[in-house]
Order: structure tokens, then C-alpha cells, then sequence
């Protein structure tokens, strides 16, 4: 069940007014309501993994329970190690299992040997690589005395499973959304505006912006070789359009959701385009997820606080990891060594920790030195999206070949509309950029009206009804 | 909590009214024929309106390019008009047929292009039926059979409730954008010709086209004979025949390496021989030798023909078509 779908435009309120008006008295009831209707929304993808996810679920709820009770840090360490081993291996087996197979064999076969590996070729189950990551979390706060361990099984289920974050995040934390879950919620007016604001500006991200940027961006990288130079720099651009678009549109729209059911997410996105610096970018962008590693394996390896030899290796882990998480290919390994080969210079010159407000903070427009900044960082970013959006490192490097050698063109292809409309997104999201929640810088109510019409209009006019395009971080 | 369900309900009524406003504006305009778009050779055909002629060609865009048609007039004595149109399939031929035919215009002959690929259209080439193509014929009883077939049953019901939910089902087709460029080229009615005639002195290409395009093909293919299009075709050559019209059918040559990408394109070809064989039907085969199918010179892509092979074709089938013609006198 895609967000930009009629299911889910269906499903949401039904669930939404049962949670109101019919389990509103009883926590209890609130919470086995947000349960079924967030294995319902996993089993609108494929059921056959519900009982990944409660298996999951159940490892990590009863591994909580013993780590804190455990009599010894050695019987504690045994049981985070087995949660955690069992966690790694189920992501390593339906992720990595093949990837690792075939590149070995691809290596062997480099010198000479010949070898079959056995390839499971199963699917990937879909968000298991967030689900995991929360029961990971949560295994790893009770170790480290952070938070007492859950004992009502329904509450921690619906930690890990709570439908707007299922499938693509944000990556929650337990200390943040399990203290909610066993709150009783009550409606709160601005709260469930907020929300639909941000519902609205994720669905117009992910159906106006990037869903029409991958139109010119498929159709440039499945012929690139009769590109002509502009279509393939055109691409790149729109390609960091449309992975914007499409996963801060999702992250809008999850964090929106939750809103309605008076819970907070973790923000995720805070205007990664507006960034001055790479490490101000990581600062903004998947922020659940960087800050996910940050705490569980950048300050485990002793962070910035040892020898600059040690903080190199750490960023450039992090990095390696962060790009392996994302899928088994070597294309987001190399994306995610671009970046920490990007971020160096800061890393050295002790400049990271700079730029921690955002950009032109008390001003209507950057100034010259922001500009070249915010369009450096712009560029580098871009750079590496190829090595993200490419299928293979081969495609990525000739995709950048051809740069300068291409005499083609693709007929019948323009960028005129996504470039105007990730420029009105861009536009708006400047003006707002003081402001979490979307439309907040408009002042006068019936302009915001105004505009709330014009959106949903143009989610209208350019939304796929038909065949709803995915949401990339589906994927991962 | 009722002040938010109110404020939320009053917004929603108010973009469904906008919606609705927008979506009757389209069931107003968009099914005139007036509107139709001149720079289309789909609409084009279907408002014409009593035109006389000889002959009507009519197949995908392998069908659209394969003639020189002032070269086929002058070689036939004939006069005739190509109704055929880019990616389109039997089930958007018949309708483009149906729909000419029911205007007075007046046709002796049936030019129809047959081949594997049409059978298949949405396995091996891009000519799916497109419902938006014909959403102006939304109540055309014909028109609804058809559609039962591709729409979804949530689809048919969401279509029925709210018939102009279906300009924004199809939202691409029918923007505001097209609205303007509709109206803008109405205004050039005429300036744009659909019975065009290729200007080309047919001369050899000095230079051949991109090989890799034809050679660089990914893997083998399966044809998989479409019941439905199959139908279709049947129905075309039966309204033929009801108006009394004369149905010749004829391939259009493909680069020989396409063909072997293939891997039973004997077998479907041998399929569609017994097609027509059943139903009777003159059919001029692949006019190429197999040395000029595997000539790069008289083609743009492996499916279609360049100006200079439009021009070898049209001549080739001009005698076939002049002995048949001889023959049935």
C-alpha cells in the first residue's frame, strides 16, 4: 500500500476515526488498533513476511527483557549478541546473501577458478532494513542502560511496527516514540493541521517533483549512450530533485501521519539542499539515519575524540556502512565513499562542526560566498547521486565517459516542466526554511488556502492514478 | 477535535467542487471534435468527415511510414489517405475504422497492415491499447465493450459514479496545458496535413544509421499471440466487408536481426498465414529479399523503414497491389 495511493486514501481515515472515536478511552485498545492496522498495511505489500517482522519483534522484546535482567554484563553481552547476530542475519541473508555469493564468485573467477554459487534469488522483504534497525536500537539502549527494557508486548510492537515508519522510516528511537506509544494521546488541533500540511507537501514532493523528474531521468539513463550532453547534465540535476522529492516527500508524509494519530517522528529532513558544506548536508539529510550511526558506530569507534589517523577511518566506516546499508551493490558503496572523500577537507581543517544554523539565517537571500557554498555542495551531491541512481558501477562510470563525447539526443523529452516545478519547490522550501512544518512562513490564512487548492490541484493533475510510481527507499 | 474534522470536511468539499468543475469542463471539451488535435493522426482520422477515397492504409507506425503515398497514388491511379497512426494496435484500429467509417466518408479498398508484432502488441512492441486515446467515445457502446477489458472492475466503478474522475485518471492527457494547445491548434486548422506526403528524392542515405540500435539488442523474446487483438483484427476485415470494402493486407518489412530476436517468429508468422487464410484475405507478404532486410541503408530503426526504403517499398507494393487489383477485374 503505496502512500500516493486511492488504498491508502481509504485506509487512513477509516483508521483514523476508529482511533479517535472508538478506542479513544483505552490506551490499550488504541494501541492493538495501531497494531492491525499496521500489519494490515505490511500485509497490503506481502504477507509472507509478517512473520519476519513478528519474529523480529519477538527476538528483540524478549532479548530487552533478558539483557536487563541478566545477573552478569557477560549473560547481557550473550543475549545483545545473539539479538543482534540474529537481527544482522536475517538483513544479511535477504540483502546480502547473493550479493556477497556473486562477487566472490566473481573474484574467484578473476583468478581463474570457476565456481556456482548457490543464489537464494529471494525478494527483499520490504522495510526490513528500518524494522531492524529499531529493534537494534532499542537492544542496544537497554545494554547501555538508556532505557528500561518494555515489558507490554503490544506497546513494543507497535514501536517497531507502526505503519508510517514501517516500510521507509524515519529510523525511530526508542527512548523517543516508545514513551508516546505508552502515553495516553489526546487531540491536539494544531498538531492534526500540521499534519495534513505535511501530508500535503509530501504528496505534492513525491507525485509533482520527483515522480516527473523520473521521467527524464529513467528515460536519460536507460539510453544515456544517445544523450546529448545537456540531457545527461540535465539528469544528474534532476536527479537530486527527484531522490529529495521522493524521500523527504515519504519522510513528510510518515511524519505527517503520525501527527494525525498524535504521535512525533524524528525530523529526517531539515533542507538538505540548503546545505553550505557535505557535513552540513549530512547534518540535514536522512538525519535518522546518520544520526542512527553516529551514536550506535561512530562514537562506539571513538568518534572525533581520538588521532586524526583514527577519525579518518571512522568518518570513512561510517560512510562505507552508510552506503552498504542502503543496498547490496557496489554503486552505493562508492556513493558512500565519494561522500566521506568529500567531507575530508572539513574533517581536517576542524571546519564540520560549522555552519549549524541554517543559511542566511537572518537575511531574504544567501550571500555570494553562500551561494558558491550552497552550490558546491549542491554539485558534489549531484556527482555522487550517479553512482546511487546508476544499476552498476559500469553504467555509472560510462554515464560520466560520456560526459562531453555525446553527439545524440533523445526526441521528444523535456526537462522544462520538473526543472519549474522542483524550482517553485525549491522557492517554497527557502522561504520556509526557518519552519519544520510546511507552510508555516505564510502568514495570511487565506493565501495559505489558496495555496493548499493550487497543491492539491497540481497533485491531481500530474499524480499517477493508475499504475502509483514507489517510493525509491522502498527499495532499501 | 470537531473543529478540525469540520475545517478539514469544508476544504475537501471545496477541492472536490474544484475538482468536479475542472473535470465537467473536460467532458464538455475534450470529447468535441472540433478539439481534437490536428498534430494527431489518430484524431485526425476519426472527425474526418465524407472524404472519397480509393483507399485507406491503416496499421501501427510501421504502417504510418512505410508509404510514399503521392508515390502510391501515382503508381495506382488511386486516391487514398493513411489512417494509420503511432503505436496503435488492431483494438485502436478497429476504433479508428469504425469511427471514420461512421462520418459518410466513402473507401473501396482496406490497406491493412498485419503483422507478429501486432498480434503481441504490449509484449513486444509499445502499441497497448491506450483507453485515454478514445475517452471522447466514453459512451460509445462499441467503445465500452473495449474498455471492459482493460479497466480495472474499481476502475469501471470509480468511471461510473464519476465519469469526470476519468480526466484525472488520465490527468497527462487532458491538463490545462492541453486545453491551450488544443485550442491554439484549432485555430491552425488545416496547416497541419495527416495524408502528408514524403518529399524525399529517395536517393541511398550516404550515411547508415546508429548499428548499435540495430544490433544491440538484450536477449531473446517471446511473441505471445493477444486473444483480444487477435478479435480484432477478425472485426476490422468483417466491417470492411459489411461496407463492402476491399481488404488487402501487407507487412511491412523489419531489419532481419529483430526478427531473430525472436525466438518463434516462424511459428506466429505461420499463425497469422492461417489467420487470413481462414478469413479469406489477399496478403502481400515481407516484399524484402532477405539480403535487403539485412541492409542497414533502408532503415531508420529495426521495425521501421527510412525514406529511401519507403520509397523501394512503395514501389514494390504498388505491383502487388495492381495485380491484385488486375486480377479481381
Amino acid at each position: 500500500m503505496l502512500f500516493n495511493s486511492i488504498h491508502f486514501f481509504l485506509f487512513l481515515p477509516i483508521v483514523y476515526l476508529l482511533y479517535w472515536f472508538v478506542t479513544q478511552k483505552n490506551l490499550r485498545l488504541q494501541n492493538l488498533l495501531l497494531l492491525i492496522s499496521s500489519y494490515y498495511f505490511y500485509a497490503c505489500w506481502d504477507y509472507r513476511f509478517l512473520f519476519l517482522l513478528f519474529f523480529s519483534t519477538l527476538l528483540d522484546f524478549y532479548s530487552g527483557l533478558k539483557i536487563e535482567s541478566a545477573k552478569t554484563p557477560k549473560a547481557a553481552k550473550q543475549w545483545l549478541v545473539l539479538s543482534i547476530g540474529i537481527n544482522l542475519g536475517f538483513l544479511g541473508l535477504f540483502k546480502y546473501y547473493d550479493f556477497f555469493a556473486t562477487s566472490f564468485a566473481s573474484a574467484l573467477s578473476d583468478l581463474g577458478v570457476e565456481a556456482n554459487p548457490v543464489l537464494l534469488n529471494v525478494i527483499l522483504p520490504v522495510g526490513i532494513s528500518f524494522y531492524t534497525f529499531h529493534g537494534l536500537s532499542y537492544v542496544l539502549d537497554i545494554y547501555f542502560n538508556k532505557i528500561k527494557a518494555e515489558r507490554d508486548f503490544v506497546e513494543y510492537a507497535v514501536f517497531v511496527s507502526f505503519f508510517p515508519l514501517l516500510v521507509a522510516g524515519p529510523i525511530e528511537r526508542a527512548t523517543h516514540l516508545l514513551p508516546q506509544v505508552k502515553q495516553h494521546r489526546k487531540f491536539n488541533y494544531g498538531q492534526s493541521v500540521e499534519g495534513l500540511r505535511l501530508i500535503l507537501w509530501g504528496l505534492f514532493k513525491k507525485v509533482v517533483i520527483a515522480d516527473q523528474c523520473a521521467i527524464f531521468v529513467d528515460a536519460v539513463y536507460a539510453d544515456y549512450t544517445h544523450a546529448s550532453d545537456q540531457q545527461l547534465a540535465l539528469a544528474v540535476v534532476l536527479f537530486s530533485f527527484q531522490i529529495y522529492g521522493d524521500f523527504s516527500g515519504y519522510s513528510d508524509m510518515a511524519t505527517g501521519v503520525a501527527k494525525l494519530f498524535g504521535i512525533e517522528l524524528i525530523r529526517n529532513f531539515n533542507y538538505p539542499y540548503f546545505s553550505r558544506s557535505i557535513a552540513e548536508f549530512w547534518r540535514r539529510w536522512h538525519i535518522s539515519l546518520s544520526s542512527w550511526f553516529r551514536d550506535y558506530l561512530y562514537i562506539p569507534l571513538g568518534g572525533s575524540r581520538v588521532s586524526r589517523f583514527r577519525q579518518i577511518r571512522n568518518t570513512f566506516i561510517i560512510f562505507l556502512v552508510s552506503g552498504f546499508w542502503h543496498g547490496a551493490n557496489w554503486t552505493f558503496v562508492v556513493w558512500g565513499f565519494l561522500h566521506a572523500l568529500f567531507i575530508m577537507p572539513s574533517i581536517l581543517l576542524a571546519t564540520n562542526r560549522n555552519n549549524l544554523t541554517i543559511v542566511a539565517e537572518h537575511q531574504r537571500l544567501p550571500s555570494m560566498k553562500e551561494w558558491l557554498q550552497l552550490l558546491t555542495t549542491f554539485f558534489l551531491t549531484s556527482i555522487a547521486w550517479i553512482f546511487f541512481r546508476a544499476p552498476d558501477l559500469n553504467t555509472a562510470w560510462c554515464y560520466l565517459h560520456f560526459f562531453g563525447k555525446n553527439q545524440g539526443h533523445i526526441d521528444q523529452l523535456s526537462a522544462v516542466y520538473p526543472l519549474f516545478a522542483s524550482l517553485m519547490m525549491l522557492v517554497m522550501e527557502w522561504m520556509n526554511r526557518r519552519n519544520a512544518v510546511p507552510f508555516s512562513h505564510v502568514q495570511h490564512k487565506y493565501v495559505r488556502y489558496f495555496l493548499y487548492l493550487l497543491i492539491l490541484y497540481s497533485i491531481f493533475m500530474m499524480g499517477a492514478f493508475i499504475n502509483p510510481r514507489s517510493f525509491i527507499y522502498f527499495q532499501f | 477535535m470537531n473543529r478540525f474534522l469540520i475545517k478539514t470536511g469544508i476544504f475537501l468539499i471545496i477541492s472536490f467542487l474544484m475538482l468536479w468543475a475542472y473535470g465537467t469542463f473536460c467532458e464538455w471539451f475534450f470529447v468535441k471534435t472540433s478539439y481534437f488535435p490536428n498534430d494527431s493522426r489518430r484524431y485526425w482520422a476519426m472527425k474526418q468527415k465524407n472524404v472519397d477515397a480509393d483507399y485507406v492504409v491503416l496499421g501501427s507506425s510501421r504502417a504510418e511510414g512505410a508509404f510514399d503515398m503521392q508515390l502510391l497514388d501515382s503508381l495506382t491511379h488511386q486516391h487514398g489517405i493513411n489512417l494509420s497512426s503511432n503505436g496503435s494496435g488492431y483494438v485502436d484500429n478497429y476504433l479508428v475504422l469504425s469511427k471514420f467509417l461512421e462520418h459518410g466518408n466513402q473507401v473501396k479498398s482496406l490497406y491493412l497492415q498485419v503483422d507478429n508484432y501486432s498480434l503481441d502488441p504490449e509484449g513486444s512492441f509499445s502499441n497497448a491499447f491506450h483507453v485515454f486515446n478514445f475517452l471522447a467515445y466514453w459512451h460509445d457502446p462499441e467503445f465500452q465493450k473495449i474498455i471492459a477489458h482493460y479497466l480495472t472492475p474499481f476502475q469501471q466503478r470509480l468511471f461510473y459514479a464519476l465519469p469526470w474522475m476519468r480526466f484525472y485518471v488520465y490527468n497527462k492527457y487532458f491538463s490545462p496545458v492541453e486545453v491551450i494547445r488544443r485550442v491554439k491548434l484549432k485555430n491552425k486548422s488545416g496547416a497541419i496535413r495527416m495524408d502528408q506526403r514524403l518529399k524525399a528524392s529517395f536517393l541511398a542515405p550516404s550515411t547508415l544509421p546508429d548499428s548499435s540500435r540495430f544490433f544491440g539488442g538484450n536477449g531473446t523474446r517471446k511473441f505471445q499471440v493477444n486473444a483480444f487483438d487477435e478479435m480484432h483484427l477478425k472485426k476490422i476485415i468483417a466491417l470492411a466487408r459489411s461496407k463492402n470494402i476491399q481488404v488487402i493486407c501487407f507487412t511491412a518489412p523489419d531489419f532481419f536481426h529483430q526478427r531473430k530476436r525472436f525466438v518463434n517468429y516462424g511459428q506466429t508468422e505461420e499463425h497469422l498465414h492461417q489467420l487470413l487464410q481462414q478469413e479469406s484475405v489477399n496478403h502481400i507478404p515481407d516484399l524484402f529479399k532477405i539480403e535487403d532486410s539485412k541492409d542497414l541503408r533502408y532503415f531508420k530503426d529495426p521495425e521501421h523503414l527510412n525514406r529511401f526504403g519507403v520509397g523501394v517499398f512503395t514501389q514494390k507494393f504498388a505491383e502487388q497491389v495492381n495485380a491484385i487489383h488486375q486480377v479481381s477485374k
